[in-house]
């Protein structure tokens, strides 16, 4: 990775034959041997690959879609439930609108969910799990015992009462999903920061007198964002999926939102004659959340190994 | 053996309450107020208070959750108000056509995720190996709703291999009520044909339903058999010349049977959470459509009496899981 930096003559007494100090020099090589390995997980790669092509759809998606009108329900009752085509390569649904332009837009307010609800859950999650970890305690007890109330309910069933209390609309399900998603955070962040705080380092910290709100900062959580990131990287997927569960349901995205969970439900009615309605934004999900699984596999792989493989 | 089972049980009991807490909460969540929604659209602010003050609304938070757990443990779990009746007679209605599939799905997961791990295992990194970490992803990204749609496309609208939805044909009357499960009953009552149609159509929602828990289940055992087959003892009978067979089957399986056990009982706890979503599809009588049709009519009682019972039969199978786990690993009892 030659960023053209070089470093000067006068720097630390221990620099290599490449003129980089030795600890650079070693997470260099560590980072290679990162991608090595990452690169050699061919459905990793691929997985990489399609969420990279998602990513631009749903960025650059709302600006090149074949019929931008259809996307916010405009109703075009000469063009109802046409079957694919060259027009309409996905479509129309049952008020003429192209499907492939509301799947496309779509991609948008999924991905979205995905991050919003990783976001939401890891906020709640990392903190609690960080302090419940360090502190130890009546702290951790507490902490543990609501995470383990949240973590009995099967996560769909909590989600969908969550939202159903809430009330049907596509903010109430993310928070909701975000409520069912925080504890694996907590959970987590925990079990690092409890074996974390045992090391010297925090100790020799300790006895300088480091307060242990920097002590959790500066020294412990750096250490624990890759297991964190690697966990987010397989959840993004799985919040996707719950998020067009809910829609599906319908208690989450309310029509005419394109959200994909939504669309597979409307098409539901227009079963079998009628099949694209609900067939491609299902396959839209199931594309999305394979290439998030792949990926978040092949990140695992490399950060992870002995995990269950 | 004894003081753990009986430590084990007293352990619920917190858990227990921590559900009641949680419901309590999530009950109290909608941002409307139930006496005016009560009272009616025309209703004063006099009577609007009345009504507050008859259901006991205007109570301290910790005086209602002690009435609301007094109303649970006497079987008061409210009224639906779709169907009219109390929610726990319309939970016991449903609850074991939703057993009925879960445990179906379980078997299918179980029998067919479990040869399967053991293939990826010993073929590792060779092509079944891979191909089966292809299926496994696939199985657990695909939305079960959707996946549901498809093989109904499929094989029941196109090819009319299964019938499209539901337990049984329409109109066709269940058979005398033992079990409340429609295809264990119909073999106890000994009406062969009526088992057979009940069998026909569990078969999709069953298979849907199993894919997620058979893929994990796959993975599983595919890495508990990896780390047991590099074991020394593995070596040692291959060495006294057992075949590959016999030391897979009978000595490195013995040992993976530890830990996929929990995973059978976590597996039966997300089939009871996803069968919502298979019971919509198929229109499968079961408390995951209940509570989607009460969802979907702000009928909120419904929805918290599945939310309960589902916690309560997860934590108890959790139990239950443990106790296994006691009998089966002496190590853990002492711990």
């Amino acid at each position: 990775m030659d960023l053209g930096i070089r470093p000067s003559v006068e720097d630390s007494g221990s620099a290599t034959a490449t003129g980089w100090p030795l600890e650079r020099q070693r997470s260099h090589e560590n980072l290679r041997r990162q991608v090595a390995r990452f690169r050699r997980n061919r459905l990793a790669v691929v997985g990489l690959a399609i969420v990279g092509l998602l990513v631009v759809i749903a960025v650059v998606g709302p600006y090149i879609v074949p019929y931008p009108g259809d996307t916010t329900g405009a109703i075009h009752p000469e063009a109802q439930l046409q079957a694919p085509s060259t027009a309409h390569l996905f479509g129309t649904d049952d008020i003429g609108d192209d499907i492939l332009s509301r799947v496309i837009v779509g991609s948008r307010l999924s991905l979205t969910v995905g991050v919003i609800v990783l976001v939401i859950g890891t906020g709640i999650g990392v903190p609690l799990g960080a302090v419940a970890g360090y502190f130890g305690g009546t702290t951790d007890v507490i902490i543990m015992r609501v995470t383990d109330i949240f973590l009995t309910i099967p996560a769909l069933i909590l989600a969908l009462t969550i939202a159903a209390a809430l009330g049907p609309s596509l903010r109430n399900a993310m928070l909701a999903i975000a409520l069912v998603w925080w504890p694996g955070y907590c959970r987590l962040t925990r079990g690092q920061f409890m074996s974390l705080r045992q090391r010297t380092y925090v100790e020799s910290a300790r006895v300088i007198g480091a307060r242990d709100a920097r002590i959790i900062f500066r020294h412990i959580l750096p250490n624990t964002l890759t297991p964190i990131m690697v966990k987010m990287s397989m959840d993004i997927g799985f919040a996707i999926l719950t998020a067009a569960a809910l829609g599906f349901i319908g208690v989450g995205a309310q029509p005419p939102q394109p959200e994909w969970g939504a669309m597979v439900s409307l098409g539901r009615k227009f079963l079998p004659n009628w099949w694209w309605y609900s067939t491609f934004p299902g396959l839209a999900i199931f594309v999305t959340v394979f290439a998030f699984n792949m990926l978040g596999d092949g990140l695992r792989d490399v950060f992870d190994p002995q995990g269950v493989r | 053996m004894g003081r753990y089972v009986v430590r084990r049980v007293l352990l619920i009991v917190p858990t227990l309450v921590g559900l009641s807490i949680l419901t309590f909460v999530v009950s109290h969540l909608m941002p409307a107020d139930p006496a005016k929604l009560a009272a009616g659209p025309r209703a004063t602010a006099d009577m609007v208070q009345t009504i507050r003050h008859e259901y006991g609304l205007d109570r301290p938070l910790s005086v209602q959750y002690v009435t609301y757990v007094r109303d649970l443990l006497r079987g008061n779990w409210g009224t639906s108000i779709i169907s009219q009746h109390p929610v726990l007679t319309d939970l016991r209605l449903y609850l074991p056509n939703t057993l009925e599939l879960v445990l179906a799905s379980m078997t299918i997961a179980i029998g067919v995720g479990v040869p399967l791990g053991v293939i990826a295992a010993v073929s590792q990194n060779r092509w079944p190996d891979h191909l089966s970490r292809l299926f496994t992803i696939s199985f657990v990204s695909l939305p079960s709703f959707w996946f549901a749609i498809i093989l109904q496309l499929t094989i029941a609208f196109t090819l009319g291999l299964l019938p499209v939805d539901g337990q049984l044909p329409t109109l066709t009357a269940p058979p005398h009520r033992v079990t409340g499960m429609v295809l264990v009953d119909s073999l106890l009552v000994g009406n062969l044909p009526l088992l057979w149609t009940a069998f026909q159509h569990l078969i999709l929602p069953a298979f849907v339903q199993s894919i997620g828990a058979m893929a994990i289940i796959t993975r599983m055992v595919r890495g508990d058999m990896l780390e047991i087959l590099g074991q020394d003892f593995v070596r040692t009978a291959r060495a006294k010349g057992l075949s590959a067979r016999r030391v897979v089957l009978g000595h490195a399986l013995r040992n993976a049977f530890i830990p996929t056990l929990t995973l059978i009982g976590l597996s039966f706890g997300f089939s009871l959470g996803g069968s919502v979503l298979v019971e919509t599809v198929f229109d499968w009588p079961g408390i995951g459509l209940y509570a989607v049709n009460a969802a979907l009519s702000a009928d909120f009682e419904p929805i918290m009496g599945v939310t309960i019972m589902v916690g309560f039969i997860f934590i108890v199978l959790n139990l239950v899981v443990d106790l296994l786990y006691g009998v089966l690993d002496p190590r853990i009892r002492y711990t």
